[in-house]
């Protein structure tokens, strides 16, 4: 189990919190993050591990980063998608659906859904290998 | 069964059509005022609706419009007390079904009903024939033919569908294909990952929640079921959804009105459901593990998705399209596929289904990297080893067969045609060897003039000596 994640390096302090949660809760699971789309693009061209299942966590802490986002979303078909967006309002929420999303939250809410949610597919993923 | 509102404010004519109508196998429903019945309709799926004109909480024929604009809006049969023909004029200009008085007589209402629901019938089997748009969904197997047939079926309908399937057989992608070949394509096609969701985020993931509804929620949130409006929801791994919560989903289902967590009012969403397992859900639903009345009302129609291994003639379709996708999408360099790597995709049982097959082709560019054409070492090593042993097994069986079952071809890998041939020149090689190369022994045996005998060894290049 990989949890790959992408904040951007301007995404200030959203970022920030995000990359703090990620290494105190999901010490001892691989992570990778990337802060750049083009290092995420070249990722999801190469490193193909056979056995590992990966889920993408892509913070969009503005309304431009989703449509930057939104601008490969082809190369991201397939994948297992977790979505921060910018707000909650129906437009970015409409946006958000055509990433197929196993779930999606919002930059204004506490990352502890989003912590749950992760933890419950990381411990369904063990229970699986064991 | 079809289904036939009433909207009339006079409860005895109302009575009477219910009697009449449920005799001829339909379900019948009935509301006295225009804002109960447009409820209705826009909660439910009618067929067929009886609209008086003259109700107390509005024009009957003002309704039309709103109505029509409902995905599989149901045909009208406007009815009024008195024969006016100036509404009548306007009815069909409405392009109502038909306009006929209360006072008509019994064969009136049921000819008119009866043809109303012919004619929608025929609207829907005219387009169940269209060509569906397949998206990512490759093959042409008769399994995905047969599939391809029920995903047509299902977006010609708005009922609810369940999909099952092993892991990475596709499920999604045959969801998303009965959405956008469905009326409602324009609209959002909403995921809910039952599996990923946390017990205690479902209910508010799904039905949203009011500010202050529990610690944390410091806003309102609008959920899934909502966001689905006018689309599909797409609830994955249904199986594992909470009993509790799939007894307050039942609810919204049938009547497409909810609460939010917290919430005060009821909120409405004219969704689309579509549901996918793995798992066996008759068997949970025999183990109290999942509800009874649920599982009926999801799985109005079910389609079952063939693992890779019952469709292997699929495996070249689906190599070519995947390799063709990552040359386009991922700039990739683009590989040849050697006879051998195609053999050892063919002989593999894929327990992963597509999604396993289409990691393997990601996998084996990767270690074939810039070399133009891959070859089975390029293939993960548990295949190679499944195809090695599978060979050896075979081997051995081979030898404790009849000489008959030897030179056998691979079914699995030739057509008709291609399969005859083999056998035909395993056939012309046994009766030579038989007979030790004697022509007229082997044309006594064989059945065949010596012409033909000869046509045949220089053919597939035997010597008979």
């Amino acid at each position: 189990m990989k949890l790959v994640f992408f904040i951007h390096k301007d995404s200030s302090k959203k970022g920030e919190i995000l990359q703090k949660i990620i290494n105190t809760n999901f010490y001892g699971t691989k992570c990778q993050i990337f802060r750049a789309f083009d290092t995420l693009k070249k990722s999801l061209k190469r490193e193909i591990q056979l056995t590992e299942n990966e889920i993408f966590i892509l913070l969009a802490e503005s309304v431009s980063r989703l449509n930057e986002l939104n601008s490969f979303i082809d190369l991201l078909e397939g994948k297992r998608i977790i979505l921060i967006l910018p707000d909650s309002s129906k437009a970015s929420l409409s946006k958000a659906s055509k990433f197929f999303p196993r779930f999606f939250t919002s930059i204004s809410d506490t990352y502890d859904d989003l912590c749950d949610v992760l933890n419950k597919i990381i411990n369904q993923e063990r229970i699986k290998l064991n | 069964m079809p289904k036939v509102l009433i909207i009339d404010d006079d409860l005895e004519i109302c009575e009477i059509l219910v009697k009449r109508f449920k005799r001829l196998d339909h379900e019948v429903k009935y509301s006295l005022t225009l804002g109960q019945g447009l409820d209705k309709i826009f909660s439910e799926d009618f067929d067929v609706v009886f609209l008086d004109v003259n109700l107390p909480d509005g024009n009957g024929m003002d309704a039309i419009e709103s109505i029509r604009e409902k995905i599989f809006a149901p045909e009208i049969i406007i009815m009024t007390g008195k024969g006016d023909l100036e509404g009548a004029e306007l009815a069909m200009k409405a392009r109502v079904w038909d306009y006929i008085q209360k006072s008509g007589t019994h064969k009136e209402f049921k000819f008119s009903l009866i043809r109303a629901l012919e004619y929608r019938q025929q609207k829907q089997s005219k387009t169940s024939t269209k060509k569906i748009k397949r998206g990512a969904i490759i093959g042409k197997s008769r399994q995905i033919e047969v599939c391809l047939r029920s995903v047509s079926k299902a977006s010609n309908n708005d009922i609810p569908i369940l999909i099952s399937g092993e892991t990475g057989t596709g499920k999604e992608l045959f969801a998303k294909a009965i959405h956008e070949n469905s009326l409602r394509y324009q609209n959002d096609f909403i995921v809910v990952d039952c599996a990923s969701l946390p017990e205690h985020l479902v209910e508010s993931v799904l039905f949203g929640h009011s500010k202050g509804a529990f610690t944390g929620a410091d806003s309102d949130k609008i959920g899934l079921i909502k966001l689905a409006d006018k689309g599909t929801l797409f609830l994955d791994e249904v199986g594992e959804l909470p009993m509790a919560v799939q007894k307050k989903f039942l609810r919204a289902l049938q009547e497409k009105r909810f609460r939010p967590v917290g919430g005060k009012k009821e909120i409405s969403s004219n969704f689309r459901l579509i549901s996918a397992t793995h798992r066996d859900l008759p068997e949970m639903v025999k183990q109290d593990r999942f509800r009874d009345d649920f599982y009926f009302r999801i799985a109005s129609l079910s389609i079952e998705i063939p693992p890779l291994r019952d469709r292997k003639s699929d495996i070249s379709l689906l190599v070519t399209y995947h390799m063709d996708r990552k040359e386009k999408f991922f700039d990739e360099f683009p590989h040849q596929i050697s006879d051998e790597f195609l053999k050892n995709l063919f002989g593999y049982d894929w327990p992963g289904n597509v999604r396993e097959l289409l990691n393997t082709i990601d996998y084996a560019c990767s270690e074939g990297f810039q070399e133009p054409m891959l070859f089975a070492k390029h293939l993960p090593d548990h295949i190679r080893v499944f195809n090695i042993k599978a060979r050896i097994k075979k081997h051995k069986s081979f030898e404790s067969k009849p000489d008959s079952y030897k030179n056998r071809a691979p079914v699995e890998q030739l057509g008709l045609k291609d399969y005859i041939e083999k056998m035909k020149h395993n056939y012309v090689t046994d009766i030579i060897s038989h007979t030790h190369g004697d022509i007229k022994t082997a044309c006594r045996l064989s059945d065949l003039s010596r012409g033909h005998l000869y046509a045949l060894l220089k053919k597939y290049d035997i010597s008979s000596s």
